[in-house]
């Protein structure tokens, strides 16, 4: 039943940017997350790789309008187009936490052991969070967009929890607490928007906006 | 199912010789909404729009089953007075169809018929309808012009202005724009929008787009059977069948 259409030169074209795209973000926000782990200082390249990505999510916004001038899309193909969107500006938005997280150490004074296993911890799920998005967009999976919400809850928690271990158990240097908080609060940032792409996913593959389970 | 229709098809079939158009077709018409039927060519959109006031008649070998019913009655029973009928369902077709007279008699023609009004009374209902077919302004100082002398789209917009001298209740357009340019097209398709505050109004179209555009309601049909039928932005969003899907992405064929 299907066949080839105009249309398709520019959802392929989309899908394209969107892919890159996916390999930048998780890149970056692993990059960050390993330095402040590591006591590194990636900030320029990260500033590079968010800037790049913000490039990204701009040519999705006028390659989305242009596909939507000239060929009036709708039901599927609408939807799609309305998901790159949003996931473009998911994906440009994991780029810009991974740049704060990457200058925390540097503007707060450098090394930080409190809470780096935390990090470490709520990093992972993070990235977890993030490549699940990502798949579930490339494979069209349902599924796997939807345990990303329930992914998050666990992320919640652990920020929760450590935000009471912080006060009940502050570390001497107020830097450190500082940095610490900051940083897993963009973490949890990041894991929310990585909610986003997926709920982006589920309103792509069923119509409807997935947020309900957030 | 739609409550309190203005028109509703039971189990509705059409044949023209052996070949059966439309297939037990169930449809309810929204009173003073626009209600689009599209889907490819062969589908039966046209036959489906044709039944509502019984232009098939005139179409030798023509066989209706079931019933078509307007306001509580079926029009198909024998004793329904057809030019009535289609005084209360007017059409308007895809090429437009003016009288080669005048643009005053074109519209003037309807109300003289059916012994409406004369004079003054008379001149008014041509205004009023040329006014509600958006035309008035165009051509108020020559409506003594051969109706011929005007564009494609005057025409149309003129043909419209005749349907409502009649003062219809349901105004039926059969690709009313599939002749015009698109400055003309935007200009029936906001009078059909306009239209429906006052008539119940049913456009079928092969055209989606403009379906989307005009219609609050869509039904698709696709080898005489009513595959998808909703409120506009659900069907285009996200249509429940995978036919609707196919053709309204134009995957089709």
């Amino acid at each position: 039943m299907s066949k080839s259409r105009l249309l398709d030169k520019g959802l392929n074209e989309l899908s394209a940017i969107l892919n890159e795209m996916a390999v930048l973000a998780e890149k970056t926000v692993s990059a960050s997350i390993e330095a402040y782990i590591e006591n590194a200082d990636v900030s320029v390249q990260v500033r590079q790789w968010s800037d790049t990505l913000l490039n990204y999510y701009n040519r999705v916004g006028e390659k989305a309008v242009e596909i939507i001038a000239r060929f009036q899309p709708v039901a599927t193909d609408l939807r799609i187009i309305r998901a790159s969107m949003e996931i473009s500006y998911d994906l440009s938005r994991f780029g810009r936490y991974a740049y704060d997280i990457s200058t925390i150490l540097k503007n707060l004074g450098g090394h930080v052991e409190f809470g780096r296993d935390t990090v470490a911890e709520m990093g992972s799920m993070t990235m977890n969070m993030i490549e699940s998005s990502i798949e579930a967009f490339k494979t069209r999976n349902a599924e796997l967009a939807e345990k990303v919400g329930q992914d998050d809850k666990k992320v919640d928690i652990l920020y929760f929890e450590h935000l009471q271990e912080c006060v009940r158990n502050p570390p001497k240097r107020t830097e450190e607490l500082i940095s610490d908080v900051l940083t897993v609060r963009h973490l949890e940032r990041i894991a929310d928007h990585a909610v986003d792409l997926a709920s982006a996913v589920l309103y792509m593959l069923r119509g409807e906006q997935g947020t309900a389970w957030r | 199912m739609i409550e309190n229709p203005k028109i509703e098809t039971k189990d509705l079939s059409v044949s023209f010789g052996s070949n059966q158009v439309l297939k037990k077709l169930n449809i309810g018409i929204r009173e003073n909404y626009v209600t689009a039927i599209m889907g490819p060519s062969g589908c039966g959109k046209s036959t489906l729009i044709r039944t509502l006031n019984r232009m098939n008649d005139i179409i030798p070998e023509s066989h209706v089953d079931g019933a078509v019913i307007l306001d509580g009655f079926n029009i198909y029973d024998p004793t329904t007075d057809v030019v009535e009928l289609r005084r209360r369902v007017g059409m308007v077709f895809q090429k437009p169809n003016p009288f080669p007279k005048s643009i005053y008699d074109n519209v003037a023609f309807g109300p003289r018929i059916h012994g409406m009004a004369k004079g003054e009374e008379l001149n008014q209902i041509v205004e009023r309808s040329l006014r509600n077919a958006a035309l008035w302004d165009e051509v108020k100082d020559r409506l003594k012009s051969s109706a011929l002398s005007l564009s494609g789209g005057q025409q149309q917009r003129l043909c419209i202005a005749r349907a409502l001298s009649v003062q219809p209740e349901v105004m039926l357009f059969d690709e009313p724009c599939s002749a015009l340019d698109p400055a003309a097209t935007a200009r029936i398709e906001s009078l059909m929008v306009s239209l429906k505050k006052d008539y119940t109004v049913v456009v079928v179209t092969h055209n989606m787009q403009q379906a989307a555009r005009v219609s609050d309601f869509t039904a698709f049909l696709y080898l005489g059977e009513l595959v998808e039928y909703g409120e506009t932005k659900r069907v285009f969003n996200y249509p429940s069948n995978k036919l609707t899907e196919d053709f309204i992405t134009g995957q089709f064929g």
